[in-house]
This record gives C-alpha cells, structure tokens and sequence, in this order.
C-alpha cells in the first residue's frame, strides 16, 4: 500500500473507540476482547478513516494540522494504517463494499 | 446487638456482616479466628437480615495429622489444612470471590488501594508482582492501605473502595517491612494474617484515584518508573492484571474513567525502600 493507493479505509463496527482526557485513545475490538492503545495523532486518523478517504487524503488533512514534511507524514501515516490493517481493526473498501 | 452470638448447637462463635451486599456468616469454635476475621470485616457487621452464605472455621483433628483444620466453604466445598492461619486463608479468598462476583453492578478490579497526601493510589500488576509488600512500604512511610489486593470500581462515579483483605506476607516480606520501621501486630503475624485495621484503616470511604501504578513482575537493580499514557495504562489492566470484568464496552468505559482521572505509571521495582521512595515523591507533588 502508499499514500497513492485510491482506496478508502473504513473502522470496523466490532471496534469501539474510548477517547482518554490526555488526548490517547483505547480501541477496543469486541469480537476478540483485545485493547489497543493509540496515540492523539493516530486518534485522529482514526476518525479520518470513515470509509471515504483514502489514506493520501488522510494525509492532506493532518498535512494542515502537524508541522511535518510531508514524507514523513506518508510514512508514519501508511505504517499506521497498516498496523491497524494488519490487525483488522481498518477495513480497505473495494469496489465490491460499496457496490 | 452484638453481633457476635453463640451456636445453641455447640461452641461455635458466630459472627455476620454484610460485604458490599453480600451477606454471609462466619462460624468458628478457635476464638483466635473469630477475632481476626472480625479484625478484617468488622466495620461490616450487620444482622439485619438473614445470611445468605454461612462459612465455618472447624477443628477437624491434631495438627501432627496434616488436617488440624477445615474450612466450610459457601458453596460447599471444604478445604482441609494442618495450620489454622491456611485455612483462615481459604476462608478469606472465598470470601472475596463471592463479594466479586456478586458486585451489585460494580466492576471488580485488581489493585491495591492506597490513600496518598496528593490524592489516592492504585497500584495493580499480576499476582506476585509485589502490591502487597509495596503497599506496606508505603504504609511505612506513612501513606494508609485501604486494601492491597481487589477493589469494587463504580461506572458512575468512577470511584473505586477497596474490598478489605489479608495482607498474605511471607517471611521475607515481614522481614523486609520491619526494617523499614512497619510494626506488624503480634496476633496479625502469629496467623499470617494482617489486615488493614491492623494499620489504622477501618472501615475506608471510597477513593478517587489520582495516580495508577502498574507494577512489572519482573525486578532490576535499577529502579524504573515510566509514566504512560491513559490509554496504554487501560490497555495494559485490560490485558496484562487479568480483565476480570472488563471484557466489554460497558466495563472498558468505566476504567476509562478511572484510568481518565489519573496520571499513570509503570513501574519495574527496585530495591523496596528506594521504590517506595520514588512513588512517595510522585504522589506528594515533588518528583524527583
């Protein structure tokens, strides 16, 4: 996957988001009962990722909002969104989702 | 009334108190034992309303057998053990597990509960990660144990009360606490069996937790505390302490605000004094 790809990502319904008041998030997968805790800015992809951005348009969102060269900000993104993939937390939505 | 009566049927001593609402009975022919379950219980004695659960404490033959002593357990079983203070023990873990699973729409949670100068504590870890001797350190440098073990956490109100427990210390425990000046009662070390009231603590008012601690199993020389974030703090009482009632949205949302309210910590014990040195100065506002 890269920044390039034009797929939108999409949170699980399984997963539950708990936002803590020092900016962390805890996210909860109720199928497996497993907790992950994230970061404030991987909190805020999270939110991004509501099944219609994809991750380069993610990217443009935190692009306003960090003081990061972009580069960076592709990778950290793309390693983030893999994790979450990888552990199906992050659904990416086909052509077959949306049909 | 007093709440202690005799069995018309024998010699035993009967005592009732109502634990978070759980209503039970504690029977036993040794005097020794009656005292110190009551040392343990006894801002909860109620006979009010009839027990739900009756636990006895019996002689069930010489000590030089290996079966000086039985406990009657609520459901049933019966735990026999050559030395009173064990089967005291099985008395009090019974006890407990009843109370934490029958919470009254409380959460259980494993931890120690500890009021600071700076706001309370939790200090949590998996069974043998040294809460309890911590606990008592702290005690020693002047802190107030409300219970070392497990606590009942509200969903509302996210305060938490700690479930009163034995202290169950071994030798080198006790031994490590009186150097650092903790004066344990003679009966309390007789039986192995030490409680909060022991130190000064009778009947705890619920605590707000300020500062969560997870205690690492493992041991350095060198003494580590990392703070956390809240969110890797939950995670790990979610999946390290054993999740006990916390396997849903509802119970993850009611630690959030536990864990929401406080600053968290994780720590790899060091030597005992210099460990509860650390924690001393965190909780009274003056890290080092």
């Amino acid at each position: 996957m890269s920044t390039e790809t034009p797929v939108p990502l999409k949170r699980r319904e399984s997963v539950h988001v708990q936002n803590l008041p020092d900016g962390s998030a805890l996210l909860f997968d109720t199928a497996t009962a497993i907790a992950y805790p994230i970061t404030e800015s991987a909190a805020r992809i999270w939110e991004l990722c509501d099944g219609t951005r994809t991750a380069g348009q993610i990217v443009d969102e935190l692009e306003s909002c960090y003081e990061i060269d972009r580069e960076t900000l592709d990778k950290d993104t793309l390693h983030l969104i893999e994790d979450l993939v990888g552990r199906e937390l992050l659904d990416e939505v086909t052509d077959a989702d949306s049909a | 009334m007093s709440s202690v009566s005799s069995d018309p049927q024998g010699d035993l001593t009967a005592q009732a108190y109502n634990l978070f609402g759980y209503r039970f009975a504690f029977q036993t022919e040794e005097p020794n034992a009656a005292r110190r379950v009551d040392t343990l219980y006894g801002a909860f004695r109620d006979e009010s309303a009839p027990s739900e659960a009756t636990y006895q404490l019996l002689r069930s033959g010489p000590e030089a057998d290996g079966a000086g002593w039985s406990a009657h357990l609520a459901d049933g079983e019966i735990k026999t053990a050559p030395l009173l203070q064990d089967a005291l023990y099985s008395v009090e873990v019974g006890i407990c597990a009843e109370v934490m699973e029958n919470a009254n729409g409380r959460h259980g949670i494993h931890g120690a509960v500890v009021y600071g100068p700076g706001g309370d504590l939790l200090i949590s870890g998996v069974s043998g990660a040294g809460k309890t001797t911590l606990s008592l350190a702290l005690a020693a440098r002047g802190l107030r144990v409300a219970g070392d073990d497990a606590a009942l956490l509200d969903p509302e109100t996210h305060l938490i009360e700690a479930l009163p427990r034995n202290f169950h210390l071994d030798e080198h425990s006790v031994s490590l606490l009186e150097d650092m000046g903790l004066t344990l009662p003679e009966e309390g070390r007789r039986y192995r069996f030490v409680t909060p009231a022991d130190l000064g603590v009778v009947n705890p008012p619920p605590a707000r937790i300020r500062f969560v601690f997870l205690l690492e199993p493992e041991r350095d020389a060198q003494l580590s505390i990392r703070p956390q974030t809240q969110a890797e703090m939950a995670a790990a009482l979610l999946m390290e302490t054993g999740r006990g009632d916390f396997t849903d949205v509802e119970g993850v949302h009611a630690l959030s605000g536990l864990i929401g309210q406080a600053d968290s910590y994780r720590v790899r014990s060091g030597q005992l004094s210099e460990t509860a040195d650390a924690i001393v100065r965190i909780v009274s506002g003056r890290p080092a």
